[in-house]
C-alpha cells in the first residue's frame, strides 16, 4: 500500500494521523506492508480497506479464493514483476486482462503491464493475503524472494519515515506546498495527489465561503495549481508518448474505467488536461473517478484519431520533444536519469558527436556475435545481451547510440521491450531497430507503433547492418529519428 | 592453396583418416577462394551464418511435431553452402566438394548413403521414404536418423570450417572460427534433444 492511500484514510477520517504512523513503524519494524500493519494493529479490517480502494479508485472489489488460472495467462507476466508489484493476472477476455492488484492507486504500473502484455489492463482489487497467495501458488514465491527492485515497474518509493510522516503531517495541516516541493515520490503518486489536494482545497474554500472559486483570494492559488498540475501531466505525458502509437483495438477500448485511467496519464494535450482541471476545481472538487470521466472525452476523440491516423505517418514521426524533465525517469529505476550526463566518457561520444555505442538484444548468441563482429569493424563498440529485462537493466552502463532488438524474445517481445525503451524520456531519442525474421507489412507497422526507428528483416548481410548503423548514429540522426528512415 | 592451418582445421573437423580426399578438394577450392576479398566473404558470410540461426530455430520449433523437419532443415543449409561456394567463392559445380565431404563423413556415419548427391547438391529422398515408411522398431529408426543428422552436421561445420579459413587476414579467420564455434554448440544442442 502506498502513501497516496494513506493520505486518502487520514483524509477521510478513517484513519487517524497518530495510527498511520505507528503502522508505518511496524511496516518497517516487521518488513510487512502498511495494509498488513494497519490489520494487523486492528485499526482497520480488510473488507473495509478493500471496500475504501475499490470505491476511491473506481475498480471492483473481487474474492479471488478458489480462482484458478491459465498458464497462458500467467506467462503473460513474468514472475519476477508480478511478485515485486504485488500483482495477479487472472484471465483474458478478448484484448482485455484482469489484473488483481491490492494496490490500484498505481496507474503508471496499469500503463506499463499495458505496454508489457499488449492487453488492455483492467485492475481489480483484492486483498494482500489472496495476492501472495496466488503469488506463492503460481509463481513460487516466497517471504524472501530475491530483491527485483531493478527490475521492479515501481519507481521508488518511500525510504526514509521521517520524511514520510513529515508529508504525512504537512498534508493533514493542508499544506499543499510544502507537500509537493518535499516529495520526492513517484510521479503518477505525485500527480493524484496534487489533483485530490487541489479537489479538496476547492471543496474546502467552497464550503467554508459558499461561493463558486471565483474570487480574487483564490483565483492565485487556483493559477498555481494549475500549473502544478500542467506540469506533472506533462512529465506523464512524455513518459506514456506512446498512447497515440497503440494497437488499434486498444484505441477503441471496451473497458471505460481502465481506459480513462490510461488517458488520465497520457493525455495528449496539456491545455485539454488545464481546462480540465480547473472545471474540476470550479466544480468543488470530484473523485479521482470523476476526474477521469471529465477528461475522457476530449482526450479520447484524440486518440482514436491519432491512433489510427499514425500508422500512415513516416516511420518514427512521433517523437515528442515536450516535458523532457529529470522525473521523467523515475519509472525506469534502472536508468541513468542523468542520461546522456557528464558521466558518459569521451569513449562513448567520439569527435565528431557520434554515440557509437550500440546495444543488440537478441537471444541467438549467433547473430549476437554477428552483429558485433559487423560493427566492431566499423568502430562501434557493441554490447550484447539475450532478453528484455537484461536490456533494461543495462541501459545505464551501455549509454547506447542505437539498439538492435529482435522481434521475438523470451518474457517480453521486442516490441513491448521497444516501447518501454521508448516509453523513458531520456532514452526516447535512441534509434530502435527491429531484426526480425518477419518483413511483412503488419510486423513493420507494429514496429513502427512500438516506436521502432528502422527495421532490418533477417537474413542480413554486414552492410546493411553498418549501413543501419551508420545513418542512425550519424550526426544528422534527428532527422532520421522524425521520419526520414 | 590453402594454408597448412586451416587444412588441419578441417582434418580435425572430420576427425577421419582419409586426409588426402579433403587435402584435394581444399586445394581446388582454396585456389579459387583466394580471389574473394575478405569483405565480400564476410559480407556474405554474416547473411549465410543469419539465415542458418533462422533455420535453427525452425528446426527447434518444428521438430517436436515433425521430427524428419530437422533432416530437411539440415539438407536446406548443407545445399546453402554449396551454393555459398559457387556463386561467392566461385567454385565450379564440377568440384564435387559437398559429394567428397559426404563420401569422408560416411566413413563414420555409415547411414549418410542414405543421402544422394548429385551436381554438388543434396537430395533427401530416400532417406524421406524410408523414414515415412519405417517398419521396424522406432528406437531403431531413432538411432539410424540420428546418425544421419550427426553426419549432416559434421558436413555442415566442415564447410563452416573451410569458409572460416578461406579469410587472408589470420585474425579474421579465427574471429570466424569462434563464431562457427558458437553455432555449432547451439546446433549440436538442438541435435542433442531430436528424437526420431
Amino acid at each position: 500500500m502506498k502513501m497516496q492511500i494513506a493520505k486518502l484514510l487520514v483524509k477521510e477520517d478513517i484513519l487517524s494521523l497518530e495510527q498511520i504512523k505507528e503502522a508505518i513503524e511496524r511496516k518497517y519494524n516487521s518488513d510487512m506492508e502498511l495494509s498488513e500493519a494497519l490489520i494487523e494493529l486492528g485499526y482497520i479490517t480488510e473488507p473495509e480497506l478493500m471496500d475504501f480502494l475499490g470505491k476511491s479508485y473506481g475498480v471492483p472489489v473481487i474474492s479471488i479464493e478458489d480462482h484458478s488460472v491459465d498458464q497462458e495467462v500467467l506467462e503473460l507476466i513474468p514472475s519476477e514483476i508480478a511478485i515485486e508489484n504485488r500483482l495477479i493476472p487472472l484471465s483474458i477476455t478478448g484484448s482485455a486482462l484482469t489484473v488483481a492488484m491490492s494496490d490500484p492507486s498505481n496507474l503508471i504500473l496499469v500503463d506499463k503491464l499495458n505496454f508489457l502484455t499488449g492487453k488492455n489492463i483492467i485492475p481489480v482489487v483484492v486483498s494482500e493475503r489472496s495476492i501472495i497467495d496466488m503469488l506463492t501458488q503460481y509463481y513460487g514465491y516466497s517471504k524472501n524472494q530475491t530483491d527485483f527492485s531493478e527490475l521492479s515497474l515501481k519507481p521508488t518509493g518511500y525510504d526514509d519515515i521521517d520524511e514520510l510522516v513529515r508529508e504525512l503531517e504537512v498534508y493533514k495541516n493542508g499544506d499543499t506546498s510544502e507537500v509537493d516541493k518535499g516529495s520526492n515520490t513517484e510521479v503518477e503518486d505525485h500527480t493524484q495527489s496534487t489533483l485530490t489536494q487541489e479537489s479538496l482545497h476547492a471543496e474546502q474554500v467552497e464550503s467554508e465561503n459558499d461561493i463558486p472559486l471565483v474570487s480574487d483570494a483564490n483565483e492565485e492559488h487556483i493559477d498555481e495549481s494549475e500549473t502544478d498540475v500542467i506540469h506533472h501531466v506533462g512529465n506523464d505525458h512524455g513518459i506514456f508518448e506512446d498512447s497515440e502509437t497503440q494497437d488499434e483495438d486498444q484505441v477503441s477500448n471496451e473497458s471505460g474505467d481502465v481506459f480513462s485511467q490510461n488517458l488520465f496519464i497520457n493525455a495528449p494535450d496539456n491545455k485539454d488536461f488545464a481546462e480540465v482541471s480547473e472545471d474540476q476545481i470550479q466544480n468543488g472538487g470530484d473523485t479521482l473517478e470523476e476526474t477521469n470521466k471529465a477528461i475522457e472525452e476530449p482526450v479520447e476523440l484524440t486518440s482514436s484519431s491519432q491512433g489510427l491516423n499514425s500508422i500512415d505517418e513516416p516511420f518514427a514521426a512521433r517523437v515528442e520533444p515536450e516535458f523532457e524533465t529529470q522525473q521523467q525517469a523515475s519509472t525506469l529505476d534502472a536508468v541513468d536519469t542523468n542520461y546522456p550526463s557528464s558521466e558518459t566518457t569521451p569513449n562513448d561520444i567520439n569527435s565528431n558527436g557520434i554515440n557509437k555505442n550500440v546495444l543488440v538484444i537478441d537471444n541467438s548468441r549467433t547473430v549476437q556475435k554477428l552483429i558485433t563482429l559487423a560493427l566492431n569493424r566499423q568502430g562501434y563498440s557493441v554490447s550484447a545481451v539475450s532478453d528484455g529485462m537484461e536490456a533494461l537493466s543495462c541501459l545505464n552502463d551501455v549509454k547506447p547510440g542505437l539498439i538492435f532488438i529482435e522481434i521475438n524474445l523470451p518474457h517480453m517481445d521486442g516490441y513491448q521491450v521497444c516501447k518501454i525503451i521508448k516509453s523513458h524520456g531520456l532514452m526516447k531519442q535512441v534509434p530502435i531497430i527491429m531484426l526480425s525474421a518477419k518483413d511483412g507489412l503488419v510486423d513493420k507497422v507494429r514496429s513502427k507503433m512500438a516506436g521502432a526507428n528502422g527495421n532490418i528483416s533477417k537474413p542480413f548481410a554486414a552492410s546493411e547492418l553498418v549501413e543501419a548503423a551508420q545513418r542512425f548514429t550519424s550526426s544528422n540522426a534527428t532527422g532520421l529519428i522524425s521520419g526520414q528512415s | 592453396m590453402l594454408s597448412d592451418k586451416s587444412m588441419k582445421r578441417n582434418i580435425i573437423a572430420l576427425n577421419r583418416d582419409n586426409e588426402e580426399t579433403v587435402n584435394q578438394a581444399n586445394d581446388k577450392l582454396g585456389k579459387v577462394s583466394s580471389i574473394v576479398s575478405d569483405e565480400v566473404l564476410e559480407n556474405n558470410l554474416v547473411r549465410l551464418l543469419s539465415e542458418f540461426d533462422q533455420h535453427l530455430l525452425s528446426l527447434n520449433k518444428k521438430v517436436e511435431k515433425e521430427p524428419y523437419a530437422a533432416i530437411s532443415i539440415l539438407l536446406i543449409m548443407l545445399n546453402e553452402c554449396a551454393e555459398f561456394t559457387e556463386m561467392v567463392m566461385k567454385v565450379e559445380t564440377e568440384t564435387e566438394f559437398l559429394a567428397n565431404l559426404a563420401n569422408i563423413a560416411s566413413d563414420k556415419y555409415s547411414h549418410l548413403r542414405l543421402l544422394h548427391v548429385r551436381q554438388n547438391r543434396i537430395s533427401d529422398a530416400t532417406a524421406r521414404n524410408l523414414y515415412k515408411g519405417w517398419t521396424g522398431e522406432k528406437a531403431e529408426r531413432h538411432l539410424v536418423f540420428k546418425e544421419i543428422s550427426s553426419g549432416m552436421a559434421q558436413i555442415l561445420m566442415s564447410y563452416l570450417s573451410f569458409f572460416s579459413s578461406s579469410f587472408n587476414d589470420s585474425n579474421t579467420s579465427l574471429q570466424w572460427d569462434d563464431i562457427c564455434e558458437v553455432f555449432a554448440d547451439d546446433l549440436d544442442q538442438s541435435l542433442q534433444s531430436l528424437s526420431y
